[in-house]
């Protein structure tokens, strides 16, 4: 799968594995943080950061838990997420979204370099109800609360909530373990 | 449905809504209360993984960008130790340069020290209820035993430390004085103030943060929101960390808003305490 692992060595104090972990995961970061932050120059602010706690996390990763994608994904995502909080509780409040924006086909958008463990979830959620996949995406990709997709997609926000909270819970189910459920889908 | 279930659900819930959306204060504090200083990151990696399955094509990390990341984390990354230890050094001297230039005093000698120890010691008020994952819940009201009391049993932990506060230039600084005490085994601890201006809570709160190595600096740990109340002039405070503290480095008092801030501006300091290492 992966070739060697890089943050066990940035964790010993490795500084040229800081390069070679920028050059794997670095566009990776941009990505999601380009996505979530609303100016170019707030993901650059976002990436230094989250990079900044992938060096101090990095003695923690264990690579039996998740790939290291996933862990600097976990991480990047808790910092977007923490900043867009931040900027929600500020007074000027952006503009939402007028309905449900384009989703991805997780099957699509799947690249090849990325882990298994986002195949597993591609399937995971390629069998989502559609409402559930959707509200799941709506809050992962384009980074919106519970109101927010309860707004765009004229749901209660109760329902957005509920529909939320499963659908995670069901792609976190199939990532720990796909095959009791393969054998209900596929008998 | 049995309450054994109805937790299990709640923990859930809030494990979801941290992975998808994050949680306010009150949430964070409550499922650290449900998680019982253990933790729960599947959620998180689970939401991690869709958002590697729908990133799509990848956006190339910007030279410059990437240059300045790996010249900071060079600076910082010498050896794993040093990474640590660097960054507990530079809390410190962040908010040193707040601090005034020496505030010691004798502690013993003070009368303020010996009336704190007292029964009637006025206590100040924490409208954030600390979290219940803390191994000794710490009373807000008087009866016994007291805050005090409850102070000195802390202070006979083996591992408990004890730092004198510096005040600053911040006005609600002039004249204050104290100490806050901390132990790690116990995730407790208490400040104590003799002198702190009265805050009025429809206003603003004091807000104490606690600086350890696993945090970034930008973001130390939250302890709790408190007042001072304008008829007591000494109180005593329990820390209500919201997060674990492993070997604290700098706690620190700041003036919020009411309710206290996820992130502070710190343009109002009043007191700091580094721990000496």
């Amino acid at each position: 799968m992966s070739a060697d692992l890089l943050l066990p060595r940035v964790a010993s104090g490795d500084a040229d594995a800081v390069r070679a972990c920028l050059e794997r995961h670095g566009a990776l970061v941009w990505t999601l943080a380009r996505r979530l932050s609303p100016t170019r120059a707030d993901a650059e602010d976002a990436v230094q950061e989250i990079f900044a706690d992938v060096w101090k996390s990095a003695a923690r990763f264990d690579p039996a838990v998740a790939s290291e994608a996933v862990y600097v994904a976990t991480i990047a995502r808790r910092r977007l997420i923490d900043r867009m909080r931040s900027r929600r509780r500020k007074p000027e409040t952006e503009s939402l979204p007028e309905g449900p924006a384009e989703l991805p086909d997780p099957r699509a958008s799947l690249d090849a370099e990325q882990s298994a463990e986002a195949s597993l979830a591609a399937d995971a959620i390629a069998r989502l109800r559609p409402e559930q996949r959707q509200v799941l995406l709506l809050a992962i990709h384009q980074g919106l609360s519970h109101e927010e997709i309860a707004a765009a997609m004229q749901m209660p926000l109760g329902t957005v909530k509920t529909l939320a909270r499963r659908g995670l819970a069901d792609v976190r189910a199939w990532l720990a373990d796909p095959r009791p459920q393969l054998k209900a889908v596929e008998p | 449905m049995s309450a054994k279930q109805t937790k299990q659900e709640q923990l859930e819930a809030l494990l979801g809504d941290r992975a998808l959306v994050g949680l306010s204060e009150e949430q964070q504090a409550e499922l650290a209360a449900l998680l019982g200083g253990e933790d729960d990151e599947s959620f998180d990696r689970a939401a991690a993984a869709v958002d590697l399955a729908t990133a799509g094509p990848l956006e190339p990390l910007p030279a410059h960008l990437a240059a300045k990341i790996e010249a900071d984390a060079r600076r910082t990354l010498h050896a794993p130790q040093v990474s640590s230890r660097v960054r507990a050094t530079k809390d410190v001297t962040r908010w040193a340069g707040w601090m005034a230039a020496a505030a010691c005093f004798a502690l013993a000698a003070a009368g303020w020290w010996r009336a704190s120890l007292t029964p009637s010691m006025p206590v100040a008020s924490m409208p954030t209820t600390p979290p219940s994952s803390a191994p000794a819940p710490v009373p807000v009201a008087p009866p016994t035993p007291t805050p005090a009391a409850l102070r000195e049993q802390l202070l006979a932990a083996p591992d408990a430390i004890r730092v004198d506060w510096s005040t600053t230039k911040d006005p609600a600084a002039h004249g204050a004085s104290g100490d806050v005490v901390w132990s790690e085994t116990r995730q407790s601890g208490f400040m104590r103030f003799h002198g702190l201006a009265a805050n009025d809570p429809s206003k603003s709160q004091y807000q104490l943060w606690i600086f350890d190595p696993s945090q970034d600096a930008k973001t130390p740990i939250d302890g709790g929101v408190f007042d001072v109340d304008p008829k007591s002039g000494d109180v005593i405070v329990p820390i209500a960390a919201k997060l674990h503290v492993s070997g604290p480095t700098l706690f620190a008092v700041t003036v919020e808003k009411p309710g206290g801030v996820v992130v502070s501006k710190r343009e109002r300091i009043v007191v700091t305490a580094a721990v000496k290492t």
